[in-house]
């Protein structure tokens, strides 16, 4: 059993994913799969809100890899806020840092995206 | 998270359908955890360190435990033979 939940809504042309639980490889294709589809529908700028996420694993985060990768052909970025401590150290040792940014709080992000 | 990521290795790595064991010391002085299975045996001396700029773009994102059990722990060792596995990690206080 898995109680991995997302809550999805928009900010002007930013889509905000609320994630709740553990994100492994199962969290990490809902992830995965709400992002894609936000893609395929032309947007371009993605949130998540890892509040309720205090645990990962490397599965989970490779999945957001491929995110990136779908939004680097779309000019389009990725970000996270409310990340805790040992998710952000795993997100630096894996470098997703490297093309996503991990900000302080939902208002920074959403400054920095629009 | 490395504990975790220990246990992936174990159950996707080795190859046996036996249970894994899981060993906790406690130290005043550091925590040591212990991870077993009856597998195949491991190198890890062969294991490439993974790049997230290749990573992107493959077909292959994944590999990244060993790493991340490097990182987050202050020591990981291998123990292993064809008869199984046993990966200890400390971390001190």
């Amino acid at each position: 059993m898995n109680d991995f939940n997302i809550k999805v809504r928009e900010e002007g042309d930013i889509i905000i994913l609320e994630t709740s639980g553990y994100l492994n490889n199962f969290g990490g294709d809902r992830v995965a799969s709400i992002c894609k589809q936000s893609i395929s529908e032309g947007k371009r700028k993605l949130l998540i809100n890892m509040e309720a996420t205090k645990m990962v694993n490397s599965i989970g985060v490779s999945i957001l890899i491929e995110v990136i990768e779908d939004l680097q052909g779309v000019n389009g970025k990725i970000g996270y806020y409310n990340v805790a401590p040992i998710v952000e150290k795993t997100f630096n040792i894996m470098g997703i840092t490297n093309y996503s940014k991990i900000y302080t709080s939902e208002e920074d992000a959403i400054e920095a995206l629009t | 998270m490395a504990l975790i990521e220990a246990c992936i290795n174990a159950f996707e790595h080795s190859k046996s359908k036996d249970n894994i064991f899981i060993q906790y010391i406690i130290d005043p002085e550091k925590l040591i955890v212990k991870v077993g299975d009856k597998g195949i045996g491991f190198d890890d001396e062969v294991v490439a360190i993974p790049k997230i700029e290749e990573k992107l773009n493959s077909d292959h994102k994944r590999g990244w435990g060993l790493q991340l059990m490097k990182e987050l722990m202050d020591t990981v060792e291998f123990q292993s033979s064809e008869d199984g596995t046993t990966v200890t990690m400390t971390k001190n206080r």
